[in-house]
């Protein structure tokens, strides 16, 4: 008798955690019940105050206060960049994806466009008469996503370069240089000097394939990497093999600094910033740091293309560019109101981001700014800019983009051949196939 | 109470609480997984059924191979370190250490109680090298030993000795209580005894204290071998696996694969060759140290 009494009482338990589990709403069906506003979940890799999020915040702000009659309910969660994928593969799993969230991931882009889970930006464009993205930056956009309409909105618009210290270059009677046999001599009288010639985040791994994508492209053209991602080039092929040479070589002669493995990206910066590094490869985002109270160089920093390769098919003044991480819409969150709201985004984000960030983004601005110090060299950059290119991972599935990194380390200490290098991406391409 | 504890319902019923827990949270999920490794893609998305695909994949992946060889290395050199230091420091802190046992004790054991992310964060400075050096570096620059200044975590030479040190000095504390405990277990009048007979202090030690300890190693091997095989906070926090994969382990490759790469039936696959290697290492344990009692 007292074992029924206490089993049932378990059951009774059990059942009641059941229905309140059941019960529970999800918090944005709720909200979207509750009158005109519209609740849309917003994952992101910054904080509020920061980057693409700070922009979105304040433009939903201004959206609301002159439409108060559909406001949206912005709800901010952020996730660190390198989790994102994580995450978006367990929501993706449990088919609860947020309504608004950022990837720079191509291989997760078109598998969601391919399970129409995306919302297809170009209809949201010409419904909402968005007229702030070029059909330039749209083409090349569409080229990078390889996909034959825009599903993702971007939020930057970034070239890479060498950032250069103009100080250390002018004590040490250094020009700026333009071919790679100029560059190393650079990092020779440098390195004589006592200075570290560059800073690079081996660690992060990611660096290391960008100088050797900007070298790969001098060598063997600005169509070389889009070819490798599709397969109809080898990863072993002679352009990219001097490349893997080149990054070798400048790690056995030291030119990347003692320890250059164990350096990230906040120490690269650094490094480059207190004076201790000449040269740091990096993008337009690194003007945050620059306009810093951590940088002690001030305006004596300088921005060159990589340069160019005796015998190269490149061309002069190339620019790796992208657009940032892309903002992706769920298919099934859109709706008129949402429409609304993205449009507005979009028309201002030029404005905003330029405001806020000094950013150049591919959405027109419409005000006048004053861009600064830094934002003008990229901007003077772009303006005599002879190509664009793309930089090596940027259609590679991550599987394929992680042997890729590591074997960078590798080659980059002495540690793995060039060929073998070469190989190990070809053959993780082959096991994806 | 005997007649509660006799009863087989009653039993049960104490039982239950934790049979759900593990059949939710450990059997039905390893079931799940085991179903998993069929299929390829993403669950949700684009899952679809491979057969045996993913199982022939093994062979020809080189990256878990390295992994696999890594994670030898690991599980010999920390396993058996921690078991052996882990052993010789309880004996000496119960024979050599006569004042302040609980002090000696407490701080051997501080290591085991910080987070593991916290630990691997200290360890980065202590072996930085840029921008400045860290503790080792600085040592050995002061004491005129510039040939052993290196990126410790950054060269793949030493990477992994870099990772084995910090996990050792991490997790030892464990094992020198579990081997403390069961030392101040041990009865003392076979030791008595031994030592009215005239056995030497080794003597003592390797055939009767050793021989007594046996169930406790036995304990004590599996759960640090089952540890080391399943290891991924310290690698991922110091190093990342790198440089290269030089400090990858079995356990991070299972994750950036389900997770990453979004290969969640290949990343199953992975879970289960590192199931395997732990079952078969403990049934290899238990047949080593099975009793004369066939326990």
């Amino acid at each position: 008798m007292k074992l029924k009494k206490v089993t049932g009482s378990l059951i009774a338990a059990a059942a009641a955690v059941a229905l309140m589990a059941g019960g529970t709403v999800p918090v944005s069906a709720a909200k979207k019940d509750a009158g005109k506003e519209k609740t849309v979940h917003f994952l992101t890799a910054w904080n509020e105050d920061k980057d693409t999020t700070a922009v979105v915040k304040q433009l939903t702000e201004e959206y609301n206060a002159t439409n108060p009659e559909t406001p949206i309910n912005l709800e901010i969660e952020v996730v660190a960049q390198s989790d994102m994928n994580q995450k978006l593969s367990v929501l993706a799993a449990s088919n609860d994806l947020p309504d608004l969230f950022v990837t720079g991931t191509q291989e997760y882009i078109e598998k969601y466009v391919d399970q129409g889970i995306l919302k297809n930006i170009d209809d949201v464009i010409a419904e909402q008469g968005v007229t702030s993205i070029s059909d330039e930056d749209r083409q090349a956009i569409l080229n990078l996503t390889k996909l034959d309409a825009m599903y993702v909105m971007p939020t930057n618009k970034n070239i890479e370069g060498i950032w250069y210290n103009k100080q250390i270059f002018k004590d040490n009677g250094l020009d700026v240089p333009k071919t790679m046999d100029e560059f190393m001599d650079v990092c020779a009288k440098l390195s004589d000097a006592g200075i570290q010639p560059m800073a690079v985040a081996g660690k992060e791994q990611w660096p290391l394939t960008r100088l050797i994508g900007a070298y790969a492209t001098q060598a063997g053209g600005n169509d070389l990497l889009v070819k490798a991602n599709a397969g109809e080039v080898s990863w072993k092929d002679d352009a990219f093999l001097e490349a893997y040479k080149w990054i070798a070589e400048m790690g056995e002669k030291g030119y990347m600094g003692e320890g250059m493995t164990t350096v990230d990206s906040d120490t690269q910066n650094s490094l480059f910033t207190s004076g201790m590094a000449a040269m740091c490869y990096n993008g337009s985002w690194f003007t945050e740091s620059l306009s810093s109270d951590q940088n002690t160089l001030g305006e004596n920093v300088g921005f060159f293309a990589f340069p160019t390769v005796k015998d190269g098919k490149g061309t002069a003044n190339t620019y790796t560019t992208s657009y940032g991480m892309y903002m992706c819409v769920k298919n099934d969150s859109y709706d008129d109101a949402m429409g609304a709201w993205l449009g507005y985004i979009m028309k201002n984000f030029g404005n905003k981001g330029m405001e806020l960030h000094n950013w150049i983004t591919p959405y027109a601005t419409t005000e006048d700014f004053d861009m600064g110090y830094f934002t003008k060299l990229l901007s003077d950059a772009t303006e005599s800019e002879g190509a664009a290119s793309v930089w090596p991972e940027y259609a590679m599935p991550t599987s394929v983009q992680d042997v890729e990194y590591q074997g960078a380390q590798m080659v980059a200490l002495g540690q793995m051949s060039p060929e073998d290098y070469g190989t190990s991406i070809d053959d993780a391409w082959a096991m994806v196939q | 109470m005997n007649k509660v504890l006799g009863n087989k319902k009653a039993i049960a019923l104490f039982i239950l609480p934790a049979v759900i827990l593990f059949t939710c949270l450990v059997f039905i999920p390893l079931i799940w997984s085991f179903v998993y490794t069929f299929f390829s893609g993403q669950p949700g998305l684009d899952f679809k059924f491979a057969g045996m695909k993913n199982y022939a994949r093994i062979f020809a992946d080189k990256t878990l191979w390295v992994t696999v060889k890594n994670n030898l290395l690991y599980v010999v050199v920390v396993g058996g370190a921690q078991i052996i230091l882990g052993f010789l420091i309880a004996m000496l802190i119960n024979f050599g250490v006569k004042k302040h046992q609980n002090l000696v004790r407490t701080l051997l054991f501080v290591p085991v109680v910080l987070p593991g992310v916290a630990v691997a964060q200290m360890f980065i400075k202590i072996y930085a090298i840029t921008p400045q050096y860290g503790l080792l570096n600085s040592f050995f620059s002061a004491v005129g030993l510039d040939s052993l200044v290196k990126g410790w975590i950054g060269d793949p030479k030493t990477a992994m000795l870099a990772l084995i040190i910090m996990d050792i000095w991490k997790a030892v504390g464990m094992y020198i209580l579990v081997f403390y405990s069961g030392i101040i277990e041990l009865p003392e009048d076979s030791v008595e005894a031994a030592r009215i007979d005239g056995a030497t202090t080794w003597q003592i030690i390797t055939k009767i204290q050793i021989p007594q300890l046996k169930p406790v190693f036995r304990m004590a091997i599996v759960i640090c071998i089952t540890a080391c095989f399943k290891v991924y906070d310290s690698p991922v926090a110091l190093t990342g696996g790198g440089p290269g994969t030089t400090t990858m382990m079995p356990s991070m490759y299972m994750y950036n694969t389900a997770f990453n790469y979004a290969q969640f039936g290949y990343g199953s696959v992975l879970a289960v060759i590192i199931l395997i290697e732990c079952a078969i290492f403990t049934f290899v344990v238990g047949r080593i140290f099975k009793t004369k009692d066939g326990e």
